[in-house]
């Protein structure tokens, strides 16, 4: 006997799952893992700078943080729900927040970090919310945010961030990461901001400092066409974010007169890529509308650029990531007004239009170059010998110089305290020299490539002091 | 998002068609479009002849009821409706013999028809839309505004379903006859017969027959679903839009089959109790399309044509998208174009909402689809989701990559949506 079974739904279905999606992602983010892990480890290794232990650490890192996470979740609603492992595992994806989670950490993190990480990312980020599809926030990005606060130290320190290769290879260089440099600066040259990591290049391809799945814009963006050929991302939320972050870098680059390779640099670095790519995509946390998406794409860049050049913060790209996700229901209900009654997109876009002119235009006046000011902190007089001891702002901080003048001519001239990021570069020029042997004709001198800020607060130190003791005379 | 479904009309197409025109009994459907408030006409024990009318609506639209078969009215019985819920029919025992009253029906040339003859015949005929909506005919040409355009719509977006197709490709000279007659009635401009991009054979066909009406043109419309929302079709041919009919902007549009009912009526003055059904599916051993009589058992046209294969089924009243799962009791009536069978397969586990947004991508009446499920309780908000405006094409729940039957949710909040308004 034949039975006939009622059902609901369509008849046909298409052969999308989430699960396709979800393995979509995994090859797309699959070269990411292996470029750090040759940067990090093979190349390291090569040299023989590290153990096999360091080898495989950028995929101990990634292995650790995704088990702890599918552990978390597992026993959370073992615990809790009392549902067992079997049914949950293929349909809520807990191995996500890790696998994200490992790849935004530095690539230094000591493992307890990434266990604790991922504790937060998935209790705090996901399973409190009600679990998979219910989480407001981006689960990996609150576990960042938990070590970030929790452990500022070490999260922010070069020993997080560069790996022993690197070390050795950016000597001189005390800053954390490209952008946490720039940070510091008062304007923008290529030469100071790109050259010391090497060309615009290696910004691009990823051969520079910084987490573990970030650096390298040139596999992000593949692995972006691929998600968007598999129409497994929310493709506009990438492409308005990074475009509206390229024109706001670009105004500001025309205000301060900058070259583009200062719209290049602010792109590919400190995440916003990946953030762009992977982490404001992310489909439970971002607009479900398309005009929503498009919104949210706009906002979170405007917000990056505002939270990097005026709290002048390097977690800018997460920091506005999760502010966005707040606002994704507010988004999404005023969206949807729009596929109604396109007029309805006015009032966003005459904000965005407003915020885009008046934010360049802020930001560039938060440029404006403090004066450096030369204090003369005191003067020893013995007979003909003057001592000084001079201050200015430098690169990063005040620099101190005692200088010691006999009878109209510089005889000596030792830096007393600085924390200067290319120090080395100032004492492989020799330019303390080079300032004694032309000091008659200091206007003239050059700085010194790759720490131009530095060597030149040397230069007005030496001047001012000269000029003083000049008067004195 | 523009998506192409999986076609599946191999299985009928360019078969020949099958005529079952003598069901035992046939239950007739007191019903005409979504007025079920009928006078019956008849009573247990009547006589009653072919083409007879045993009832009338009394709502705005007056449409008659006709008798497909000629024989004894056996009372009435519940039966199960293309929409899937049970409606009152009249039973009739067919004796086989399809006498016919003698009534007195002026027959003309198609084209000396005038307008008001025209629509009396449609109405007297109770000619219905036969691409699924069953809304009376005459109600759309019986209007004071200017009719330009006429468009028969033959694109048949459907996966699975070609009786639109194998009519056209049948009776494309009484088709485009009829059509020609249509444009010089309404005094419209022009017509056009939409068909699908890639029908090779089916334009060859028309193609042969058109050269003589310089008023008809042959449109190839892309194979998107659903194309043949007249919303869809209207935008596509004219570029441009209405607001709720297509009359709005001087256009007409009629399904394949309305129209060679029309040419039926105007003809030989036959009202509409005879239609072509795709019967078909892999859960049939022969697929086929067929001729078949208004109030006639599925279970019998089933039998009659092969029956079905091994193993439990999915019996739909309609195409793959938009159907509705019923049994064997469904009757054919005149707005149903497609009976599938599938073999039952086991559903897919539905997963968590990833919210993914893509059933917003691809809904055509630009709805959220996930944003109606996720509020369908909360009538005072999902109002403003305007959940009315679904046409329950089901692409929200094919393309859904959790397997959520979004529609029904969509389905769910029209309705009481609608409720409210009342």
């Amino acid at each position: 006997m034949i039975k006939f079974i009622k059902e609901h739904g369509t008849y046909i279905k298409s052969n999308n799952t989430n699960s396709k999606i979800m393995r979509d992602v995994l090859i797309a983010l699959t070269p990411i893992v292996l470029f750090a892990f040759y940067k990090n480890g093979y190349i390291p290794y090569t040299k023989g700078l590290i153990s096999l232990y360091g080898l495989l650490y950028p995929l101990i890192m990634v292995l650790v943080a995704v088990v702890s996470s599918i552990f978390f979740e597992m026993s959370y609603y073992y615990v809790i729900h009392k549902r067992h492992f079997k049914e949950l595992f293929k349909t809520t994806y807990s191995f996500m927040p890790g696998l994200f989670l490992a790849l935004i950490l530095p690539i230094n993190t000591p493992l307890y970090l990434v266990v604790l990480g991922s504790f937060f990312a998935i209790i705090f980020g996901k399973m409190l919310y009600g679990g998979f599809g219910q989480n407001i926030f981006n689960p990996a990005l609150i576990g960042r945010l938990f070590l970030v606060v929790s452990f500022p130290l070490v999260m922010a320190s070069s020993s997080a961030y560069f790996n022993p290769f690197e070390r050795q290879t950016y000597d001189g260089i005390t800053s954390v990461t490209p952008l946490a440099n720039t940070f510091l600066n008062q304007g923008y040259t290529y030469d100071d901001v790109v050259r010391p990591y090497g060309s615009m290049l290696d910004f691009f391809f990823g051969n520079i400092p910084g987490s573990l799945g970030e650096i390298s814009a040139f596999l992000i963006l593949i692995g972006l066409a691929y998600l968007i050929f598999r129409k497994a991302v929310k493709w506009r939320i990438p492409l308005m974010y990074i475009l509206t972050s390229s024109i706001l870098l670009f105004s500001i680059a025309m205000f301060k007169d900058f070259d583009l390779s200062f719209v290049l640099f602010h792109l590919l670095s400190g995440g916003l890529l990946f953030g762009a790519a992977f982490m404001a995509t992310d489909p439970v946390t971002s607009p479900v509308n398309k005009w929503g998406q498009v919104l949210y794409g706009i906002f979170l860049g405007i917000l990056t650029i505002a939270l990097r050049f005026i709290m002048k913060s390097p977690e800018s790209v997460m920091i506005s990531i999760l502010t966005m996700n707040i606002f994704v229901y507010f988004i999404d209900q005023y969206a949807i007004k729009i596929n109604f009654n396109f007029n309805k997109i006015l009032k966003p876009i005459i904000a965005i239009w407003l915020l885009m002119i008046i934010l360049p235009l802020y930001i560039t006046t938060t440029f404006n170059k403090v004066e450096s000011k030369v204090t003369i902190i005191d003067k020893q007089i013995n007979s003909n010998v003057y001592v000084y001891r001079a201050s200015a702002r430098g690169y990063v901080d005040n620099i101190v110089l005692d200088i010691k003048i006999v009878e109209g001519t510089i005889e000596e001239i030792i830096i007393v305290e600085q924390k200067e990021s290319f120090i080395a570069r100032i004492e492989d020029a020799n330019y303390l020299n080079q300032i004694i042997q032309n000091q008659d004709n200091l206007k003239e001198l050059d700085a010194v490539s790759q720490a131009t800020y530095t060597s030149n607060a040397i230069k007005e130190i030496v001047m001012y002091v000269m000029e003083d003791y000049n008067n004195e005379r | 998002m523009k998506v192409i479904l999986p076609s599946n009309k191999k299985l009928t197409k360019n078969l020949k068609t099958i005529s079952f025109t003598n069901p035992k009994n046939v239950y007739i459907p007191l019903v005409v479009y979504n007025d079920r408030d009928v006078t019956p006409l008849v009573k247990k024990g009547d006589y009653v002849t072919k083409n007879m009318v045993i009832g009338k609506t009394k709502g705005n639209f007056r449409m008659p009821i006709f008798a497909s078969v000629s024989g004894e009215v056996l009372g009435f019985e519940e039966k199960l409706y293309a929409d899937g819920t049970h409606i009152k029919c009249v039973v009739i025992e067919n004796d086989f013999k399809d006498a016919l009253s003698e009534e007195d029906i002026v027959l003309k040339k198609l084209n000396e028809y005038s307008k008001e003859e025209f629509i009396d015949r449609l109405k007297e005929s109770g000619i219905v839309g036969m691409g699924g909506s069953g809304f009376p005919s005459y109600i759309k040409y019986n209007c004071n505004d200017k009719i330009k355009t006429i468009i028969v719509n033959a694109v048949e977006c459907e996966p699975y379903i070609t009786a639109d197709y194998t009519l056209l490709m049948e009776e494309a000279e009484s088709i485009l006859e009829t059509v020609d007659a249509l444009i010089e009635i309404n005094q419209a401009e022009n017509a056009i017969i939409a068909i699908k991009k890639g029908e090779e054979k089916l334009k060859e066909v028309i193609n042969s027959f058109i050269g003589t009406y310089l008023n008809i043109k042959l449109v190839e419309v892309p194979n998107f679903y659903p194309m043949g929302w007249e919303k869809n079709l209207v935008k596509f041919i004219t570029k441009k839009k209405y607001k709720k009919l297509p009359l709005e902007i001087g256009v007409v549009v009629s399904n394949v089959s309305t129209i060679y009912s029309m040419y039926e009526a105007l003809k030989y003055g036959k009202p509409c109790v005879e239609r072509l059904i795709t019967f078909t599916g892999e859960g049939l051993n022969t697929p086929g399309n067929v001729y078949v009589r208004n109030g006639t058992l599925v279970k019998e046209v089933i039998e009659f044509i092969g029956g079905y294969t091994e193993s439990d089924k999915n019996l739909i009243a309609g195409g793959p998208m938009m159907g509705h799962t019923v049994d064997e009791d469904l009757i054919i009536s005149m707005d149903l174009n497609c009976v599938l069978v599938k073999d039952n397969e086991k559903n897919p586990k539905i997963n968590p909402c990833l919210r993914c947004g893509k059933c917003e991508d691809v809904c055509p009446a630009k709805l959220s689809p996930v944003m109606i499920k996720d509020n369908v309780k909360n009538i005072t908000f999902v109002r403003t989701l305007q959940p009315e405006k679904c046409i329950e094409c089901g692409l929200c729940s094919f393309i859904c990559p959790a397997k959520i039957p979004v529609r029904e949710f969509v389905k769910e909040a029209k309705h009481s949506v609608c409720e409210v308004k009342k």
